[in-house]
């Protein structure tokens, strides 16, 4: 059941309706209820008993922490609670992946077919959910739930399942159980984002896809500025895509007066690549920051490694060595997160990885180049260029997250640096003769794309300005508001690409 | 709330459902709005219209279940099968006895669901014709393909009456609820994709109050003939060999893994079916003929060459086995190099012209059917 259909569009109406109907004390029921009913309805029977058992594992997990006395006992169960919880999600995520790269590696038969276990859905996005929850009850910032139903409510909230983002148990207590009111605020919030969402995933993402698709599909017959222009509509879509599906989670979530954590903050005006993984998947970056980095960091071995370096580099670069370390540590596990192929290894574990290690070790190298050469580094064109920059960075691990395997994606950074140096393959005027109709879109299709990327650019300007876009709309007349709305839905309506795709971050 | 915020979120949201909604009851290119066009379809064509669809659009499946409510005769020769049979008519059998039964993308749910019907009324024809091909023998096409609900209570039937002979009592209108038949008329009334299909019909056609109308000499659009065959529409008929080819190639890059699945094999439970089905036939005395429809020489190269195509090759190593063991009369051949026939001789990446299917194969009862 995808987020863009009418089944689910009348899944969610009929849940929003019998969430007010019926009385708040069991309100949070009629939400476990609906959340099992999606798991159901979009990955069958077969999947709820793996559902159970993350839910049971973090439940009876939380419940021995707290009962535990001894800090080394605590040490032990949170340890064994969280290998239980992984290695469900690698059995039934990630075996599959690895198992298709030894066997062709090794040509070995397999005992287990992996790819034939059917994972829930939105399973590496809980998974992390409810990890988190079990450390959080070991560090104390959080008590254990006793009630097993309410912790199958915060692993399988349904909004949320799909892609995400992250949740805290500390941040969802105090709203998914608590029967809320039914606030005008809430409903016109909330089902203004989710229609926002709807554009960007239907007028903009999937039209984009169509252009992606038709280049990568066909790489070897275009030239290296195709692959440019193709990878750049795919870091659109890709953001549309995502940030959309975030934008109908987050308002349909809302409806319910339950808010969700934030994924997004305008990427594309990032600087740096630090700053666009802040802002990019939030709520991924947060929980690899809190449950992996900071634990490594304050660990004895990386204190050790930390005082080896110093005495080794000198205090100020070996003071350093512990976090690089941790960073590499980090992005190896993103890597992973994402797929565990070698594909996404590249795309989301170790380019990333690599841009932001370097960009952190040539900082200085940068700062004084910018003093010697009087670069101005707060003038607009410098933050502008700096935004161009880090998008561009950023499509060169995108070309391996959208290419067909990492060998496809070697083969056109390549064709694309081949043609550096033949300067007529790269000229960007070629995209001019009329080859660009030849993509899947017409000209109606460009300039609505053209359009949509304009807006949604202009909305995550005012966010970067501290305008909040829907309090801007509600500050307007009740006209002008009523037009907005209808254009939106008219686009949606006349120009959405609907009934073709699932969003691109379901299958992480 | 109060009624004043209620109203306020009512002007927005209502005008907006209320033109989707309009819009595609108004227009309907699908026909989904007209419940009865089925009945007024099978009605035209069984006292001998040639009739044709307004806006082009019909529920093939809805239209054959009518017909064989209505028939109370048995025909002498059927024709079974998916959209490749569908262009085979009375004058290539050489019966007037004959109604092609083939819809688009028919699986074994479609071929065997409107079999049984005919046996359930008692007129079990005394010949069929049946198109073979991958998609009756691809489980997980069946299992996904919500058209043929139509049939799946008759199909449930069929292969109980296949395996033991047993006619089961007759069925009520089983198969597609009538809940789903609300729903899914219902949700394309809602449906974005069909508000902008009508919106790209409205602005090339005008609407029509008449739904059908009866084949004339100057109709040049697609009808479907009093025998059930198709006829395409001249425009698709005119297309020319270098467009064919086109759309060879397209549909191998695009949409070939999405008919023929990568790595898919032959489903066990749909040759025990088959089999039980041909068992039938010679114990009811049904001369039952199997035709291959040939694929296109750059489609067959491509099979050929590919080994994730693992399907249809099987299926045509499996069928030529089957039938030479049997004694079956096979009609055609999936290799057009036996056949001789050329992208010229194609409408499009599948579909055989109508005047080669006279050309290459003879349907007659009595032909010698080896070429």
């Amino acid at each position: 059941m995808s987020l863009t259909s009418l089944k689910f569009i009348l899944f969610f109406i009929a849940t929003f309706l019998g969430y007010y109907i019926i009385p708040k004390k069991v309100r949070w029921c009629w939400l476990l209820a609906a959340s099992i009913a999606f798991f159901y309805i979009t990955c069958g029977w077969q999947s709820l008993p793996y559902l159970a058992y993350g839910i049971i594992v973090t439940y009876v997990g939380a419940l021995l922490i707290m009962r535990c006395k001894s800090d080394s006992g605590k040490k032990a169960v949170v340890a064994i609670t969280v290998v239980l919880a992984i290695s469900e999600l690698f059995a039934l995520k990630y075996m599959g992946n690895m198992q298709r790269v030894f066997i062709s590696l090794l040509s070995m038969d397999p005992i287990v077919n992996f790819d034939r276990l059917i994972a829930p859905i939105g399973i590496s996005y809980y998974t992390l959910s409810i990890i988190g929850y079990v450390i959080d009850v070991y560090r104390g910032t959080a008590q254990a739930q006793r009630n097993i139903f309410k912790h199958a409510l915060f692993t399988t909230y349904f909004p949320q399942a799909v892609s995400g983002p992250v949740v805290r148990y500390g941040e969802m207590e105090p709203q998914l159980f608590v029967g809320h009111a039914l606030y005008y605020s809430n409903l016109v919030n909330g089902a203004v984002r989710a229609l926002w969402g709807y554009f960007k995933k239907l007028v903009i993402a999937d039209r984009l896809a169509i252009v992606v698709a038709s280049v990568y599909g066909r790489s070897a017959d275009y030239s290296g500025i195709y692959i440019v222009f193709a990878t750049i509509c795919y870091a659109f879509q890709l953001y549309a895509d995502f940030s959309g599906c975030m934008d109908m989670v987050l308002g349909m979530s809302e409806c319910l007066g339950i808010r969700l954590p934030e994924n997004f903050n305008a990427p594309f005006f990032s600087r740096t690549i630090s700053e666009f993984w802040r802002r990019w998947h939030i709520t991924l970056g947060l929980w690899f920051k809190d449950y992996l980095m900071y634990p490594l960091l304050k660990s004895n071995l990386f204190q050790a490694i930390g005082s080896w370096g110093r005495r080794v580099f000198g205090k100020k670069r070996g003071k350093k060595l512990p976090t690089y370390l941790g960073l590499v540590i980090v992005w190896f596990c993103l890597g992973i997160w994402h797929g565990a192929t070698p594909q996404y290894m590249m795309a989301s574990g170790i380019l990333p990885g690599f841009f932001l290690i370097s960009s952190e070790i040539l900082q200085p190298v940068f700062s004084k180049l910018n003093m010697l050469l009087h670069i101005r580094t707060e003038s607009t064109g410098h933050k502008i260029w700096g935004c161009i920059r880090t998008v561009l960075l950023m499509c060169i691990c995108f070309v391996f997250a959208r290419g067909d395997g990492l060998r496809h994606g070697v083969s056109l950074i390549k064709k694309v640096l081949e043609s550096v140096f033949n300067p007529k393959t790269l000229d960007i005027l070629h995209l001019t003769d009329g080859s660009l109709f030849d993509l899947g879109l017409d000209a109606q299709g460009i300039i609505i794309c053209f359009i949509g990327i304009l807006l949604m650019l202009l909305v995550d300007y005012m966010k970067e300005r501290g305008i909040s876009p829907r309090l801007w709309l509600w500050q307007q007349s009740y006209i002008f508001q009523v037009m907005t709305l209808w254009a939106i839905s008219l686009c949606i309506m006349c120009f959405g690409v609907v009934g073709q795709s699932q969003f691109i971050y379901f299958q992480f | 709330m109060r009624i004043k915020r209620l109203i306020k979120i009512g002007l927005v949201i209502f005008p907006m459902i209320a033109l989707l909604v309009m819009t595609n009851i108004t227009v309907d290119p699908g026909n989904v709005a007209q419940q009865s066009l089925p009945d007024e379809m099978a009605d035209s064509l069984l006292v001998g219209h040639d009739t044709y669809v307004v806006s082009g659009n019909m529920d093939e499946r809805a239209t054959k279940l009518a017909i064989l409510k209505k028939i109370d005769k048995p025909y002498e020769c059927i024709a079974l099968g998916p959209s490749l049979i569908m262009c085979v008519s009375r004058e290539m059998v050489g019966t007037d006895s004959f109604q092609n039964f083939g819809v688009s993308g028919a699986n074994n749910m479609d071929v065997f669901g409107m079999f049984y019907s005919l046996v359930e009324k008692d007129l079990p024809p005394k010949r069929v014709i049946l198109c073979v091909d991958t998609t009756m023998f691809d489980e997980d096409r069946l299992l996904r393909d919500q058209r043929s609900l139509t049939w799946s209570a008759r199909y449930d039937a069929a292969k109980r009456l296949f395996a033991t002979g047993e006619l089961t009592i007759k069925q009520a209108d089983a198969g597609e609820s009538k809940w789903r038949k609300y729903y899914s008329a219902t949700s394309s009334l809602f449906s974005i994709a069909y508000f902008q299909a009508a919106l790209q019909y409205r602005s090339t056609n005008e609407i029509q109050s008449q739904k059908i109308g009866v084949v004339d000499t100057s109709f040049t659009g697609a009808y479907w003939r009093a025998d059930g065959s198709h006829v395409y529409a001249q425009s698709f008929q005119n297309q020319t060999t270098e467009e064919v080819h086109q759309s060879i190639q397209e549909y191998v890059e695009a949409n070939f893994d999405k008919i023929i699945g990568k790595n898919q094999h032959l489903s066990d439970s749909a040759i025990q079916l088959f089999e039980d089905f041909v068992q039938y036939c010679k114990d009811s005395q049904i001369d039952l003929d199997l035709f291959l429809c040939p694929y296109p020489q750059e489609l067959w190269n491509e099979i050929q060459s590919d080994p994730k195509w693992t399907l249809p090759r099987e299926l045509d190593a499996y069928i030529n086995e089957y039938a030479n063991e049997h004694d079956l009369t096979v009609i055609g051949s999936y290799n057009p190099y036996e056949v001789g026939c050329t992208t010229a001789d194609f409408y499009d990446n599948r579909h055989l012209r109508a005047e080669s299917l006279t050309k290459f194969f003879d349907f007659h009862a009595e032909a010698d059917h080896v070429q």
